[in-house]
């Protein structure tokens, strides 16, 4: 009975994965659309680019056609208890299976555009379901941004992003049709467009441009099995660079969206990145404990930074581009020289995670947040601490106005704070949640 | 080809080492899944109950208060019959209820409560029936889930906290929890706010990567771990709903309790017993928490236990049904007995209390012991396992020929008081005190194994041996027994060791956390620790001298507390310490004390399990409740005996290879086919590398010479495997030696010396260098034989003797008579002969 009803359940979620798959009977069985958010959720894990268990690896068309038809079809149906794939669960529903059978009979055609992409790029874009009317609860803000010259708060909301009036908290409008979760939020320099990084953990990761106006798509970029973490334009708004849980660096044309380079010297998830003010450099910082410089003029790497003993979640430039600032899980602040990657000082050293930071007066101080109840600036010549701000919980996402006269951080309970830098005076404070 | 060549028609090669690589691996599969394996109910064999005609019937809980809308209750139904037989009815029980709406019965006689108010229940199984009462209250309460008391044992029972997945050290897939959830705190944080929150999810709680992943809706490498029609996943939805709720100050939970909660014996068909657990807290409350708890069971083949806590007979056998709950641990031992139809009882007259008792147990589990081993059979094998060698062919002939009545015991007393006696057993402590070059020096290892040698010769009581290792102090080439502190990295690997070797336990689990398995805490593991912590060693000008001393400061803390940790011992015992003298004597003391509730008993056990080739308890050095003893009683009546005896041990050996049990045949009978742990027949077990390099030595007359060490030692009697005197090759770069699984000795488990197959033990056998060189040499026994113009007869006739201690019958005369007549080259077909005879499993086991 439990084996029965697993088996219901797991065709429903597979089903909701596949567009409408009884009305599509009579067409061709498509690879991208019906197999290969099959391979992606039930082998990758054990046959990707982490593990290729028996040298196995099904991440990709190409890939998953070296294994061959007949040896995946096998996997499937033996009866081999040693031998039957996925191990250790429930076999895929017959008319999973069926499917399989029937893209073979109908010619194993590829109808992706790359045989070489990964299947989480070759599946075509998910819709987003429309975010609930009112939460039940408030949601972690793990992305903050202020938009039309300071006068609006953007914030990450489930399937969709909020803009509040800055001035006295109010929801102003909703964007809808974006990922589950949204982890960075960056305005084109020219203020009509929007990147916004995120996904569903676990499951997808997508950067989406989008029209701030009408909320459009603009364009849907970096496509992968488990979260983009971060987007951003550099200053002249030329470029977009993109990173995630794949461990990539991608950057893209903002004009055509081509892929202008990818870099994949990460070993682990690249947490955040950052622009150098000519558009020439971007620095990116990792759980894999190194932060890297790169340069787009030759499409190399410059330098890799190994001072921290912890997963680095943010980077930023100096003023003159020369130093990068980075942030990481043990607490600790680190000053370092861009060309060579040395050491220069040490900044802070908190007993926990920081995840952002951010330059104050033209990059004279810094301000940073994370999971201790307060917000510090620091002076970037002396390391001493300036101002504290407290607050209730851990801040996971910080934004600082054009100005650098306002102070946004918003926390793990859903709490969004706007401060006065020079009063310290809390401006406004809300739940940002519909 | 030496393939090509099958002389005796019968010659299975290697056939129980192909059949020992199979179980093998069928082991190790079964101890991957073993830890988390979640048995459902209905892939077990669990049949309808048979009600029969029970006199009464007992239910419990007589009373019980719901105190919440999530608590729920599970009865035991216990039917009690004329005979005296009781069986476990819980499942057949129909429950009535006087007021109707307070709560409801659903399957195994599990109740729910559904709204406050008092009700009287009518538990009815055939005619028998018994009414207990309910008081169910506070439904309407709107408490959360409680994140340590509900939660967390949902992640555990899921498997996901344990040590094979995410609870593992540095758990799996960047994704780490606390083994079996010791670590509230740390789970706390990782569950809910590490990388962003992105386990779970708060408005749509079922899609939570913390569930999606067990679920296996999301790529899991772990697999399918967890149902949403699983009580845990409705846990887990409920406790995500609450916003991951964390109680600030919960109530402590004391312990649990099980019921039944005595050791208790089922008889088909009645093999099924339902279980209660209750936790208790220091606020004063108790909940039935049967469906958060874990089960598991010590047998897999003897008893499964489902994931409500139904306890299913497999076969024949006892085996403990462990429950875990937090951090506590409860176990039951179980019997499951049947009826044999057709068995008639007939057993050897017991030589001794050892044949009493396991006969005792074999009659309960009805695995019939099998006769006495023939002479030959005997001879070979109590040569084996005292003096690791095999006899020549006179002594065989003489034994065989002998008419005696005490042949056997003369045997036993004469060979105990063998040299090869001292020095193979000198070898089996120089394995488990981890001697070698590598650790203690050339020099070092030379003295140890001196002064072993001379303990065991001696027959020094076990006591004193402890003693004087432990308490020893000075130069490492004065005090030999000095080398024991060289042995390990620090003195908590020293305590560790000490507490495997003497007490018979893991305790080493406890550095980090409490053990999974044992009552042993981290205070216990610091506790321990404190003893030794002041142990100091130095090397001196000289070469190879170490000197240990005993500093007078110098503490242990608790890695958690910060705080001094006093020397403890287990027990209630209050440690009187004199701050004058070595710590260390306040913890021998009482380890040698003969009420020490280990001490004597592992002893006992690693002998017993290096004379049967099982532990009573196994593994030998792993005594806990919840790894039962195949023979309680026995192990019990070793012990004391040994107590009694002064810590003899050759009292002990001596008292177990006279046994009938130590004597039986090998081979099985019609019923004891299944049994492989209560004892009822020898069971047969590879040579060691070791036996197995002097066995073809002896047998071929070219003996292996061993660098390093003096000209004439054998393989059974090397001091360490890795001696090494100036530029000469280390005793163990012998590759025979390797791939049979000689131990390199860095652990105190008997465990490292591998009994497994493997390839490289079936193409040593095919053609390695050392069987070869052995077989090829002009000059070897049965080369030299042929050349003096012996009778073929004759040296098939002496290489039955030495190989397998009988003589060949008829049709084995027969067969290699004729192929060595029809052969060419008749030095080649006598290689042949010998080396079919060397890949019988005849001469590779002891049996």
């Amino acid at each position: 009975m439990n084996f029965c009803s697993n088996i219901n359940r797991l065709s429903v979620v597979v089903a909701s994965l596949i567009t409408s798959l009884s009305l599509l009977a009579e067409q061709p069985v498509s690879f991208k659309a019906d197999l290969a958010p099959i391979l992606l959720n039930q082998c990758q894990s054990c046959h990707g680019p982490k593990k290729s268990k028996g040298g196995y690896r099904v991440d990709t068309f190409e890939r998953a056609m070296e294994v061959g038809f007949d040896e995946l079809h096998y996997r499937m149906v033996t009866d081999d208890e040693d031998e039957i794939m996925p191990p250790d669960a429930d076999p895929l529903p017959a008319e999973l299976i069926a499917l399989f059978k029937r893209w073979q009979e109908e010619g194993e055609t590829f109808d992706g555009e790359d045989p070489q992409a990964s299947l989480a790029e070759i599946i075509p874009g998910l819709k987003h379901p429309d975010p609930p009317s009112q939460y039940s609860r408030a949601i972690p803000v793990t992305a903050v941004a202020f938009a039309h010259g300071d006068q609006s708060i953007l914030t990450s909301g489930y399937h969709e992003m909020l803009v509040w009036a800055a001035r006295d908290g109010k929801l102003k409008r909703r964007l809808s049709g974006l990922p589950e979760r949204i982890h960075s939020i960056d305005i084109h320099p020219g203020g009509k467009q929007v990147a916004v990084a995120g996904g569903s953990p676990g499951r997808s990761g997508e950067v989406r441009v989008i029209d701030l106006t009408d909320g459009s798509l603009v364009q849907l970029l970096h496509k992968s099995d488990d979260l983009c973490l971060s987007a951003k334009f550099n200053l002249a708004g030329t470029r977009l660079a993109t990173c995630g849980t794949d461990g990539s660096v991608r950057v893209f044309d903002s004009e055509t969206w081509q892929e202008v380079v990818t870099f994949a010297n990460h070993s682990n998830w690249v947490n955040d990145l950052a622009w150098s003010a000519d558009g020439n450099r971007i620095v990116t910082g990792s759980k894999d404990h190194t932060a890297k410089v790169f340069d787009l003029t030759t499409n190399s790497r410059i330098s890799t930074y190994t001072g921290h003993d912890g997963g680095v979640y943010s980077v930023i430039f100096d003023e003159t581009s020369e130093h990068v600032l980075s942030a990481c899980s043990k607490g600790k602040v680190l000053y370092w020289i861009a060309e060579s990657g040395q050491t220069v000082k040490e900044l802070a050293n908190q007993s926990e995670s920081i995840y952002q930071i951010a330059a104050l007066d033209s990059a004279e101080h810094f301000i940073f947040s994370g999971a201790m109840p307060s917000v510090e600036v620091i002076d970037l010549q002396s390391g001493k601490t300036g101002k504290e701000f407290t607050s209730t919980c851990n801040n996971l996402s910080l934004a600082v106005s054009s100005d650098d006269g306002r102070l946004l951080t918003g926390d793990s309970q859903g709490g969004l704070r706007l401060v006065d830098i020079k009063s310290g005076e809390l401006l406004t404070g809300f739940t940002a949640a519909p | 080809m030496r393939s090509s060549i099958k002389p005796f028609e019968h010659c299975i090669v290697s056939q129980s080492t192909r059949f020992s690589l199979i179980a093998f691996l069928c082991l190790s599969a079964q101890l991957i899944l073993g830890e988390s394996a979640q048995h459902e109910e209905a892939d077990l064999p669990i049949t309808s109950i048979q009600v029969g005609t029970p006199e009464r019937i007992e239910v419990s809980p007589s009373e019980f208060t719901f105190s919440g809308p999530r608590d729920q209750l599970q009865l035991v139904v216990t039917g009690h019959y004329a005979n005296g037989e009781i069986a476990d009815l819980t499942r057949a029980a129909t429950l009535k209820f006087s007021s109707l709406g307070i709560a409801e019965a659903g399957e195994r006689s599990a109740i729910k409560p559904l709204a406050d108010g008092k009700t009287n229940v009518a538990v009815s199984v055939g005619d028998c029936t018994t009414s207990i009462s309910l008081n169910v209250t506070n439904q309407k309460s709107k408490d959360p889930v409680s994140f340590y008391y509900e939660a967390l044992p949902a992640l555990s029972k899921a498997g996901c906290a344990a040590g094979g997945c995410h609870g593992a050290p540095h758990g799996k897939g960047e994704f780490r929890l606390s083994l079996w959830g010791f670590d509230p705190v740390s789970d706390q944080h990782t569950i809910i706010n590490e990388e962003f929150g992105r386990r779970v999810n708060l408005i749509e709680p079922e899609k939570s990567l913390l569930l999606a992943k067990p679920r296996n809706d999301v790529a899991h490498e772990g697999g399918l771990r967890l149902r949403d029609s699983d009580t845990e996943h409705e846990v887990l939805v409920n406790w995500i709903k609450s916003g991951c709720h964390v109680e600030k100050k919960p109530p402590r939970c004391n312990g649990i309790r099980l019921t039944p909660g005595e050791d208790l014996t089922l008889k088909r068909p009645h093999h099924t017993q339902q279980f209660r657990v209750e936790a208790m807290f220091d606020d004063g409350s108790c909940k039935d928490i049967t469906h958060l708890a874990s089960y598991e069971s010590s047998d897999e083949k003897i008893c499964r236990v489902s994931r409500h806590g139904l306890a299913v007979g497999m076969g024949r056998g006892e085996a403990a049904v462990i429950v875990r709950y937090l951090e506590y641990i409860q176990s039951t031992i179980v019997s499951f007995v049947e009826d044999v139809p057709d068995l008639t009882w007939e057993t050897e007259t017991p030589a001794n209390y050892v044949d009493e008792l396991i006969y005792a147990k074999l009659e309960k589990f009805k695995y019939l012991p099998s006769g006495l081993s023939g002479d030959s059979e005997f001879f070979r094998r109590v040569h084996l396992d005292l003096t690791g060698l095999l006899p020549t062919p006179v002594e065989v002939s003489d034994f065989l020929a002998s008419s005696d009545p005490d042949k056997r015991s003369k045997l036993i007393d004469e060979l105990l008081e063998t040299e090869e006696f001292t020095l193979f057993w000198t070898q089996k402590w120089g394995d488990v005190l981890k001697l070698s070059a590598r650790q203690m020096g050339h020099g070092g290892v030379v003295k140890f194994h001196r002064w072993i040698r001379e303990s065991v010769a001696s027959n020094q009581p076990y006591d004193e041996f402890a003693k004087e290792i432990l308490l020893a102090t000075g130069s490492n080439l004065i005090t030999p027994t000095s080398n024991f502190y060289r042995s390990g990295s620090d003195t908590s690997d020293i305590m560790e060791s000490t507490a495997q070797l003497f007490l018979g336990t893991r305790i080493g689990c406890a550095k980090c956390h409490n053990h999974p398995y044992e009552p042993w805490t981290q205070d216990s593991y610091y506790g321990l620790s404190a003893f030794f912590n002041r142990i100091e060693t130095r090397k001196t000008g000289r070469k190879g001298e170490t000197v240990v001393w005993m500093n007078d400061e110098g503490d242990v803390r608790h890695p958690a507390t910060d705080e001094i940790v006093e020397p403890w011992v287990p027990g209630s015992h209050q440690l009187d310490l004199d701050p004058e003298l070595d710590r260390r004597t306040a913890f021998v003391d009482w380890l040698t004390g003969k009420e020490n509730p280990f001490f004597a008993k592992v002893e006992v056990n690693r002998i017993w399990a290096q004379l049967m080739g099982r532990g009573i308890v196994e593994p030998f050095d792993d005594l806990r409740d919840t790894n039962p003893a195949a023979n309680q009683p026995l192990l019990d009546a070793l012990t004391e005996d040994f107590v009694e005896h002064d810590f003899n041990r050759k009292h002990i050996i001596r008292t177990i290879v006279h046994s009938r049990t130590y004597q039986a045949s090998s081979k099985t009978n019609q019923w004891n086919k299944t049994d492989y742990r209560y004892f009822s027949r020898y069971y047969p077990r590879r040579l060691t590398a070791e036996q197995l390099v002097d066995a073809l030595g002896d047998l071929t007359g070219i003996r292996e010479n061993f660098a390093s060490v003096p000209p004439g030692i054998r393989a059974t009697q090397l001091p360490a495997p890795d001696l090494k005197i100036h530029d000469r090759e280390k005793i163990g770069d012998i590759e025979f030696l390797k791939v049979f699984g000689m131990p390199e000795r860095q652990t105190v488990c008997e465990c490292e010396r591998g009994d497994d197959s493997s390839l490289g033990q079936a193409l040593e056998l095919y053609n390695g260098k050392t069987l070869h060189g052995m077989l090829s040499d002009q000059n070897n026994r049965f080369h030299l034989a042929h050349k003096e113009k012996q009778p073929s007869e004759a040296i098939v006739t002496d290489l039955y003797l030495r190989a397998f201690s009988r003589e060949p019958n008829e049709e084995e005369k027969k067969i290699a008579v004729e192929y060595f007549d029809s052969a060419k080259d008749k030095g080649q077909a006598l290689e042949d002969i010998v080396w079919v005879a060397i890949n019988r499993d005849e001469f590779l086991f002891q049996y």
